[in-house]
C-alpha cells in the first residue's frame, strides 16, 4: 500500500507537470500576439481545467487511505493524462493562429453570416492551423465527452458549449479566396449538432436492406452504411457551404484541389485526365461533388451569373454537369462486397441525395440567401476593385447613387469573379505591371485578397457586427 | 490651390467613381469627423516596430527593409504601447483615395501633438494616390504612451491643384497607376532604392561602403571582365559558385552584374 501511495504520488506530480506545462503556454503567451475572442475563449478554458486539475492531483492522495480508492485513483490519473494528451493536440496550433496569422475579417465574416441560422445564433469558431493540406472540423461529439471526462473528475468546467474547432493548412493563413472553404467544415458542424448523421444511417439501412436482403450480412452492411453515411455527410457540408456563401466555395474547391486538370488544352472534359476524380473511394469523388454544388447554385440563382464568368474553373463545373451517376464508380471492392454489385451500392447511396438536400432546405430555411444582394452590388464592386479601392462603401449609381455597405457574402463572391475575370484589367491600369508576369499577376491577386479582406473588417465595423 | 472645405469634402465624397476628380474615405466616416477645412483619421490595427538591425545602421539598399520590422496587430478595443523615444509604423483605419487634382497632407491632431507624439514626417499625399496612410508614429515624451487603434490620431487638409480640370480630360483618365505605393492597407516597409544608381545619374562614379571602403563600380566590373578572360572554364566556374554562395548570404544584390560575369 505504500508502495502504491508512492507510485501514485510519481504519477500524479508527473501529470501535474504535463498540464502545468499546457496551460503555461496558453497563460505566458507572448503577449504581442492578438487572438480572436473564441482562441481567448478556448485559452481561458484549458487554463482553468489545468487549475482544477492540479488542484485535484494536490487533495486526491491525502484523502484517500483506503486500497481500493487508490486503484481507483490510479485509474483516474490515467484517465486524465489520457484526456489531456487529446487536448494537448490542439493548444499549440491554436497558439499558433493568432490574428496575424488568419483572416481574422473572413473568419468574422463567415461566423456572423452562419449565426444567421436560428439554432447556431451564438456559435463560435476556434480556427487553429495544421500542417495538413485541408481543412478539419473537430468533432464536438468527440471532443467535448473527452474533455468533460477530465472535468467531471476533477470538478472542472466543462467544455464551453457552441465553440467550434476548426483547422485550416497553415499555409494558407492569409488567402481570403482559399478560406472561402472554412464554410464547409461548419457545415459538418452543424452535422454534428444536430445528429443527421443517424437519420442519414436510418434511411441507408433501410434502402440497403431492400436491396441486397440477405446477401448483405448485417457486419458488412454496417460497415457500407458508415462509408455511405460518411459520403453522405461530405455532400451535405458542401451544399451547406454554397448555400452560405455561394460559388466562392465551389471556386476555392476547384482551386485548392486542382480539379480543373480533368479538362484538356481546349477545355473539354477528358475521361482519361479525370482518373480519381469520378471514383467514389474514402471521399465522394470531385467531379460528383461539384455536380451537387451546382445543383444547389441553379437552385439559389447563382448559376445563371457564374456560367458567364471566362475560366476553366466555370468549365469545370460545366464537365461535371454533363457527367451522369453512371459515370461514376466505385472501386473499392472489399471483401464485404462479394457477390454485390459495387454499382448497386452507389443506387443504393443515391437513393438519399434528395433526402440531404431536404435536410439542407430544412436547417437553412432561417437565412437569407446571398443572391440578390450580391447580384445588386457585383458590377459596382468589381468597379472599385479594377480602380484599386476598398470596397467597403460602395455607391450604386445605378439605384439613384445610394451608398451602402455589402455584406460579407457579396463581397467574396464579387472578388473571387474579378480574380478571375477582371485582374487584367486591374494590372493594365497599373504603370510597370505587366499582365503576362507571373510576379506581377501574384502580387496583383494578392492585393486583391487584401482589399477584400479590408472591406468586410470595414463592412462589420460599420454595420456594429464587431464587439 | 484653395484647401478644400467640408462642402468640398461632401461633394468629391458624393461623385461616382469613375469620376477622376471623386475622393473615397473608406470606412466612410460619420459628420462628426469633419471641420471646417480638415477631415479626422483614425489609427489602424497593424503595426512595424523596427528592430534593432544586425549592423549598428540602415544602409539603404543594402538590406530587404521588411526583414527590419517586427508585425504586429492589435484589434480594436485592444492597444498598442510605444514606449516612451521609440517609433513604430502604423496606418491610417481609413482607406482613401484622392482625386486627380488634389493633394492632401496628414498632420498629428492637436491633442495627440500634445502628448509629445508625433504621427507623420512625410506628410504630402500626392493625387491619385490611393491606400490607407502609413504613419510614422514617434513617441517624442519621456513616458509610454498607449495606442488605441480606431482613435482620431491625424487631420486630412485636401488642397487643388492647378490640374483642375482632370474630370474631363482623357489623357488623364488613359494615365496608369504609379508610385511605389499603391494600394496599402497596412503600414509599409521602405523601399529604399540604392543610392549608388541615384549617384551615377548626377556623374559620381566612386562611392564608400562601410566595412568596404572606395567603391568605383564601373572601374571594378572593367577589371573584373578582363580577369574573366583570363580564366578558364573550371577556374571560372569556381569563382562564380563563391558568386553565388555570396549571392545567397545577402551580401550581394540580386541584380548585380558580378552574378552572371563569370558564368
Amino acid at each position: 500500500m505504500a508502495d502504491l501511495k508512492a507510485t501514485l504520488r510519481q504519477d500524479a506530480a508527473s501529470l501535474q507537470q504535463f498540464v502545468t506545462a499546457i496551460a503555461d503556454h496558453c497563460e505566458r503567451r507572448n503577449n504581442a500576439a492578438a487572438y480572436l475572442q473564441s482562441s481567448e475563449r478556448f485559452f481561458s478554458y484549458i487554463v482553468k481545467l489545468a487549475a482544477s486539475t492540479r488542484s485535484f492531483l494536490a487533495q486526491a492522495l491525502e484523502s484517500r487511505t483506503d486500497f481500493q480508492d487508490l486503484l481507483d485513483l490510479r485509474s483516474d490519473i490515467s484517465v486524465l493524462r489520457a484526456g489531456w494528451r487529446f487536448l494537448h493536440g490542439f493548444v499549440k496550433p491554436v497558439l499558433d493562429a493568432d490574428t496575424l496569422r488568419l483572416p481574422s475579417s473572413l473568419v468574422l465574416g463567415l461566423t456572423s453570416r452562419f449565426r444567421e441560422i436560428p439554432q447556431f445564433s451564438d456559435t463560435e469558431f476556434v480556427i487553429y492551423h495544421t500542417d495538413e493540406f485541408n481543412y478539419f472540423n473537430v468533432k464536438l461529439s468527440v471532443l467535448k465527452p473527452g474533455a468533460d471526462r477530465i472535468a467531471g473528475l476533477v470538478s472542472g468546467p466543462s467544455f464551453p458549449d457552441k465553440l467550434g474547432l476548426i483547422g485550416i493548412p497553415y499555409s494558407q493563413a492569409s488567402s481570403m479566396f482559399m478560406n472561402c472553404l472554412i464554410p464547409h467544415e461548419m457545415g459538418h458542424h452543424v452535422f454534428g449538432q444536430l445528429s443527421l448523421g443517424l437519420k442519414f444511417k436510418s434511411q441507408l439501412e433501410q434502402e440497403l436492406i431492400a436491396s441486397f436482403g440477405a446477401r448483405l450480412p448485417a457486419e458488412a452492411r454496417l460497415q457500407i452504411i458508415e462509408r455511405l453515411a460518411f459520403w453522405a455527410e461530405e455532400i451535405f457540408c458542401d451544399l451547406f457551404a454554397v448555400r452560405l456563401v455561394g460559388f466562392c466555395f465551389s471556386l476555392a474547391f476547384v482551386e485548392l484541389f486542382d480539379i480543373s486538370t480533368v479538362l484538356d488544352e481546349n477545355s473539354t472534359y477528358s475521361p482519361a485526365r479525370a482518373t480519381g476524380k469520378t471514383e467514389f473511394l474514402q471521399y465522394p469523388p470531385d467531379l460528383f461533388r461539384l455536380r451537387q454544388q451546382v445543383a444547389v447554385l441553379q437552385q439559389d440563382n447563382w448559376w445563371s451569373s457564374l456560367q458567364k464568368i471566362d475560366s476553366h474553373y466555370v468549365r469545370t463545373f460545366e464537365a461535371a454537369m454533363a457527367l451522369s451517376d453512371k459515370d461514376f464508380g466505385f472501386l473499392e471492392l472489399s471483401n464485404f462486397l462479394k457477390n454485390i454489385d459495387p454499382t448497386d451500392v452507389l443506387e443504393a447511396f443515391y437513393v438519399i441525395i434528395p433526402t440531404i438536400f431536404n435536410e439542407l432546405d430544412k436547417n437553412t430555411s432561417g437565412i437569407q440567401l446571398g443572391t440578390s444582394g450580391w447580384q445588386s452590388t457585383d458590377k459596382d464592386i468589381a468597379l472599385y476593385l479594377r480602380n484599386g479601392i476598398v470596397p467597403s462603401s460602395i455607391r450604386l449609381e445605378a439605384s439613384g447613387a445610394i451608398t451602402i455597405h455589402p455584406e460579407p457574402i457579396s463581397l467574396l463572391n464579387s472578388a473571387y469573379k474579378f480574380y478571375l475575370e477582371g485582374l487584367n484589367d486591374l494590372i493594365l491600369n497599373i504603370e510597370d505591371a505587366d499582365v503576362t508576369n507571373i510576379a506581377d499577376r501574384s502580387k496583383w491577386a494578392k492585393k486583391v485578397e487584401m482589399w477584400t479582406a479590408k472591406a468586410i473588417e470595414d463592412v462589420m465595423l460599420m454595420t456594429g457586427r464587431v464587439s | 490651390m484653395a484647401v478644400l472645405t467640408k462642402a468640398d469634402f461632401k461633394e468629391r465624397l458624393e461623385r461616382p467613381i469613375t469620376d477622376l476628380g471623386c475622393l473615397v474615405i473608406t470606412p466612410l466616416p460619420s459628420d462628426d469627423v469633419f471641420t471646417e477645412d480638415s477631415i479626422d483619421l483614425r489609427l489602424g490595427t497593424h503595426f512595424l516596430m523596427p528592430q534593432i538591425p544586425p549592423q549598428p545602421f540602415v544602409d539603404p539598399g543594402a538590406t530587404e527593409s521588411s526583414r527590419n520590422y517586427l508585425q504586429l496587430h492589435a484589434p480594436l478595443g485592444g492597444y498598442f504601447v510605444l514606449p516612451a523615444h521609440q517609433t513604430v509604423l502604423g496606418a491610417t483605419l481609413e482607406y482613401i483615395k484622392l482625386p486627380c487634382d488634389v493633394s492632401g497632407e496628414i498632420l498629428t491632431k492637436s491633442s495627440v501633438a500634445r502628448t509629445f507624439m508625433i504621427i507623420e514626417t512625410a506628410p504630402w499625399v500626392h493625387p491619385n494616390y490611393r491606400g490607407c496612410l502609413t504613419l510614422e508614429i514617434a513617441n517624442a515624451s519621456n513616458t509610454a504612451i498607449l495606442l488605441y487603434p480606431g482613435m482620431p490620431i491625424g487631420q486630412l487638409i485636401l488642397m487643388g491643384t492647378s490640374n483642375d480640370n482632370c474630370k474631363t480630360d482623357e489623357a488623364e483618365k488613359a494615365k496608369k497607376l504609379s508610385g511605389s505605393y499603391i494600394g496599402p492597407i497596412y503600414p509599409e516597409a521602405p523601399r529604399l532604392k540604392q543610392p549608388q544608381a541615384m549617384l551615377a545619374k548626377m556623374g559620381i562614379t566612386k562611392y564608400c561602403r562601410p566595412g568596404v571602403g572606395w567603391i568605383a563600380p564601373d572601374e571594378m566590373r572593367k577589371e573584373l571582365e578582363r580577369v574573366s578572360l583570363t580564366l578558364t572554364p573550371d577556374e571560372k566556374a569556381k569563382v562564380n559558385s563563391v558568386i553565388q554562395i555570396i549571392a545567397e548570404t545577402g551580401e550581394l544584390p540580386t541584380n548585380s552584374p558580378a552574378l552572371n560575369l563569370f558564368r
